[in-house]
């Protein structure tokens, strides 16, 4: 007998940007949609004073995790025991629970790929082609640039070749870029007679008033929250959503999707209120967004859309090195947003045949408490540590970089044999390391921040050249492809196993690229919640 | 051109209007349709007949009032479902008349009182504008105004007009200079200021002897705006009246958001200098026999923006400070933060990231300060609700301006 009474016609596991943005689309179009969000609410302005108040002043160095909430049922990411690792490198990104999601704390960056990035394997004979192609994507892209009112350079080439305005767009960016700052000028006037190129960098920070969002005036506080709302966050969609029909339920951990008896369908979503009250809903379909960690952990939890046993591994980052310098001359950082721009000398080419692509993401932080807590350790105080502070402030250069890794089904997320979660169900575990395709780019990095140092004149205030520092750019766990042995969901995000299965989450992605996934996870988001819409 | 040409043909309006496409006098129509583009701004017809995200003057746009929505009309010179078969008569009988060409009587949501005193001039300068220069928009406007009983019947309208619409039409009184009779005609009559600004009796007339003396309007309140002798916009100089309404803000003034916002981004925003020196000169003219509610402070306004070490900053953290250290709890741990509040932490955390520590916004009124401003200091709190809770969304001449809707997010 088939089922005719449902709760709602989606019911979307996940409340961040990802599941949002499918939510509003889905409700906007008429459709009944239930959001559930493991995490709680809090409106921007108790961020703003948690913030404030906790001691968090480094945008760079601290815990960006710490001005938000740590619901015993829905804990951040370093939270103690939350995940565990026991490979050779620690993998632990920053993360949030709560409505909105993680991207209440990112720098912004609103990335498309590249075509190349599509077709890796056919290309250049390593990881993974996508089953799908840019073509496929852009009108996603498109849409999703404008929800979030995104801003890039029309005439940029983003392959980093210093070519036309490329990839190919159907439209120009919705919101043109942010002036930029006159760090950003030097850095981009002194690398320039080395040869390196300064891209601005797409982001979903508001240059003019965007919808609901004023204009990003540069309180360079775009990590750990944007005081003023400028930069897009999550939380927008979820809110629209709402407004859309959509019904939010916050404070609800998802802790299983039940099978039908015949194990092809979602029968119900199950989640737990914070008083341990299990709740059970059904819907025609499910859309699980719940980031790329927590997404397979559910999964795993009930046996589910994992016929292939990828569910979890594949893991991939961006993993790469960093370098602070004091230039020899003031350069002025952090007047704007964290970042402006970045070096893409090596964003595509056939050295993709033997090493990942990379990508200098240029900091427009301020250093004053790296340099003060430098300065202290040497023992200098008084009227000279105001000085030096001084000096040093100003002349402050960071940039961080991030490599291309490719899918190995090593690199897992798996239940924890040990750490429970609030609800006595086993949290992650994961194994991680950097395969030799990223080391060998790392070589590469090493030879960039020696030409760096001399093009700025620099003298080094930090380098690191060997611990794999992580980009928070989980992707891989839940892959996306056309073969069911070898991955989790189809082209079009749906379960190989269970056809009202659609999984959203940066994890679906096969390739990693070198850029910030989040506009990407979003498209496919955008595209799968498009595909349902034809189905419901 | 040829567009219009065709249009003006095919509908059959005037000899005159097809005239102004023969080279002699080619140059006097576009003046003449550039008058009628101008008085279409200043007469602020797009706001009410465009709907949100809908083509401009097809109508659709429901106005909210205290009798029920009406929706207002398709003014596009579409044949079907505007005003394309109309004459100039008629067109002039709607506007000013509140007659429609069916015969049937428009409700005054449609400001034509105010409109009843435009001149003949100016009806044929618009007449001419929309029915040449509009696209026309072949769509029926779709919602249709139902009323309840009895305001559903348009005839009353009849009566409603017999007691209060005054047929005469502008022209200049004796004693009056050019400016202020200009003034005049551009505050009560194109503009319609009144419709906002002048308290209705319970008929929905602006009520006689009240002019411009404020009124509430949908959760906002509009202003006395008289600039004369104990007129609350007497400390107001010249160039600050006419920048708040030329770009919306004015330092230490105040800033246009709700309806108001919105007069300036349709309207007012596209008046000449002389035009908005005009209207300045007659709100000049508006004179108060009672003292104003409303302080009118002296002090002047913090100079270095960043102060923070300021007398007023210092009291705001100090008060923050206070009411952390009464209950430490919620900021020791965060999963408590439900429990932060207070008027201090909440203004230092949602508002003073723009607005500055101590209010006084930036030096450019890019920020507005806070600490003279008549929102905040009007005795009447509805507008500073209003904005705190529906933000302001405006574009003024200089820039568009943006505040969070606080009481949405």
């Amino acid at each position: 007998m088939t089922q005719t009474d449902y709760d709602a016609d989606v019911i979307v596991v996940g409340s961040g940007v990802i599941g949002s943005l499918a939510a509003h689309h889905l409700a906007k179009n008429g459709k009944s949609v239930i959001i559930l969000e493991a995490g709680t609410r809090v409106p921007r302005w108790k961020i703003v004073e948690s913030f404030r108040e906790c001691g968090n002043v480094s945008t760079d160095a601290g815990n960006r995790n710490q001005p938000y909430p740590n619901e015993p049922w829905a804990p951040s990411s370093f939270v103690p025991d939350y995940i565990t690792n026991h490979g050779p490198i620690d993998y632990i990104p920053g993360m949030l629970r709560m409505v909105g999601g993680t991207t209440w704390h990112w720098g912004g960056a609103c990335w498309r790929l590249l075509p190349n990035d599509f077709h890796l394997k056919s290309l250049y004979g390593v990881g993974r082609d996508w089953p799908i192609s840019y073509d496929d994507l852009e009108p996603f892209y498109h849409q999703v640039e404008i929800e979030m009112g995104v801003s890039g350079d029309d005439t940029a080439d983003y392959s980093g070749q210093n070519g036309g305005a490329f990839p190919p767009r159907q439209a120009p960016y919705p919101v043109r870029p942010q002036a930029l700052g006159y760090f950003s000028q030097r850095f981009r006037d002194r690398v320039a007679v080395g040869g390196y190129s300064f891209t601005y960098q797409p982001n979903g920070r508001a240059t003019d008033p965007y919808e609901e969002r004023p204009a990003c005036v540069g309180n360079n506080n775009c990590s750990p929250v944007c005081p003023i709302g400028a930069q897009y966050s999550g939380d927008r969609h979820a809110t629209k959503a709402e407004r859309a029909g959509a019904k939010l339920i916050s404070d609800a951990t998802v802790y299983r999707l039940e099978k039908t008896p015949d194990g092809k369908r979602i029968a119900a979503v199950h989640y737990y209120t914070p008083d341990k009250r299990s709740v059970r809903l059904t819907a025609r379909k499910v859309l699980v967004a719940a980031h790329a960690l927590e997404t397979p952990r559910l999964m795993l939890l009930s046996d589910v859309g994992n016929s292939s046993g990828m569910v979890g591994r594949n893991l991939m980052d961006h993993n790469a090195f960093s370098l602070a310098m004091i230039a020899d001359e003031p350069m002025w950082s952090g007047r704007g947003p964290v970042q402006q721009g970045d070096v893409l000398k090596w964003r595509d080419g056939s050295f993709r045949q033997k090493h990942g692509c990379i990508r200098h993401e240029v900091g427009n932080f301020v250093g004053n408490v790296q340099i003060t807590e430098r300065l202290l350790s040497q023992g200098v105080i008084g009227p000279e540590l105001d000085e030096k502070i001084r000096h040093m402030a100003a002349r402050w250069v960071f940039m961080d970089s991030n490599i291309e890794m490719l899918p190995e089904p090593t690199n897992r997320m798996s239940l924890s044999a040990s750490k429970r979660d609030f609800y006595g169900l086993p949290l992650m575990d994961i194994y991680y390391d950097v395969n030799d395709y990223a080391r060998a780019a790392g070589n590469v990095i090493r030879e960039d921040y020696a030409n760096f140092l001399k093009l700025l004149g620099g003298e080094i205030f930090d380098q690191n050249l060997s611990l794999w520092e992580n980009r928070d750019h989980p992707m891989g766990t839940v892959i996306m492809g056309n073969d069911p042995r070898d991955s989790v969901v189809n082209h079009e995000g749906r379960s190989h196993d269970h056809d009202n299965l659609f999984i959203a989450t940066t994890g679906i992605m096969p390739a990693a690229s070198v850029v910030n996934p989040t506009l990407t996870g979003c498209a496919l988001s955008l595209r799968s919640a498009s595909i349902m819409l034809k189905e419901i | 051109m040829h567009r219009s040409l065709h249009h003006a043909m095919t509908s059959g309006i005037t000899l005159a209007v097809v005239l102004l496409f023969s080279p002699a006098v080619k140059a006097n129509g576009q003046a003449l349709i550039q008058r009628g583009a101008y008085l279409a701004r200043a007469a602020d017809c797009v706001a009410c007949h465009t709907r949100p995200g809908g083509a401009e003057f097809a109508g659709g746009y429901g106005i909210k009032s205290p009798l029920g929505v009406i929706y207002s009309s398709n003014i596009t010179p579409s044949q079907a479902h505007g005003i394309g078969g109309w004459s100039e008569a008629a067109f002039a009988a709607a506007v000013r008349e509140g007659k429609s060409a069916d015969g049937h009587r428009l409700y005054p949501a449609m400001p034509y009182d105010s409109y009843a005193g435009m001149t003949d001039d100016d009806i044929h300068a618009l007449y001419v504008y929309v029915t040449t220069q509009i696209t026309p928009v072949d769509q029926a406007v779709g919602p249709v105004t139902a009323l309840h009983f009895p305001y559903n019947m348009r005839s009353l309208m009849r009566v409603w007009n017999w007691m209060y619409l005054d047929k005469g039409r502008f022209a200049p009184r004796p004693g009056e200079t050019p400016l202020q009779s200009r003034g005049r005609y551009l505050v009560e009559t194109v503009a319609h200021c009144g419709t906002c600004h002048t308290p209705r009796n319970f008929m929905m007339a602006t009520k006689s002897g009240h002019k411009l003396e404020g009124a509430s309007l949908g959760g906002w309140y509009a202003p006395d705006i008289a600039a004369g002798e104990n007129g609350p916009l007497a400390s107001w100089r010249d160039n600050e009246i006419m920048a708040y309404l030329r770009d919306g803000h004015a330092r230490d003034r105040g800033v246009a958001a709700g309806p108001m916002g919105e007069a300036v981004e349709h309207s007012l925003r596209y008046l000449s200098e002389p035009d908005l020196a005009a209207i300045t000169a007659f709100l000049r003219e508006q004179k108060r026999r009672v003292q104003p509610h409303h302080r009118v402070d002296t002090a002047v306004s913090v100079s270095r923006i960043y102060d923070v070490d300021s007398e007023q900053a210092r009291a705001t953290r100090d008060l923050a400070r206070q009411q952390r250290n009464a209950d430490p709890r919620p900021y020791a741990d965060r999963r408590n933060y439900r429990d932060i509040e207070g008027g201090a932490a909440l203004y230092m955390a949602a508002c003073a990231s723009c607005h500055q520590l101590d209010g006084s916004g930036t030096a450019d009124d890019f920020y507005p300060s806070l600490r003279k401003s008549g929102t905040v200091r009007a005795s009447r709190s509805s507008n500073l609700v209003m904005t705190i809770v529906a933000g302001v969304h405006r574009n003024g001449a200089d820039h568009k301006a943006s505040c969070l809707p606080f009481g949405m997010i």
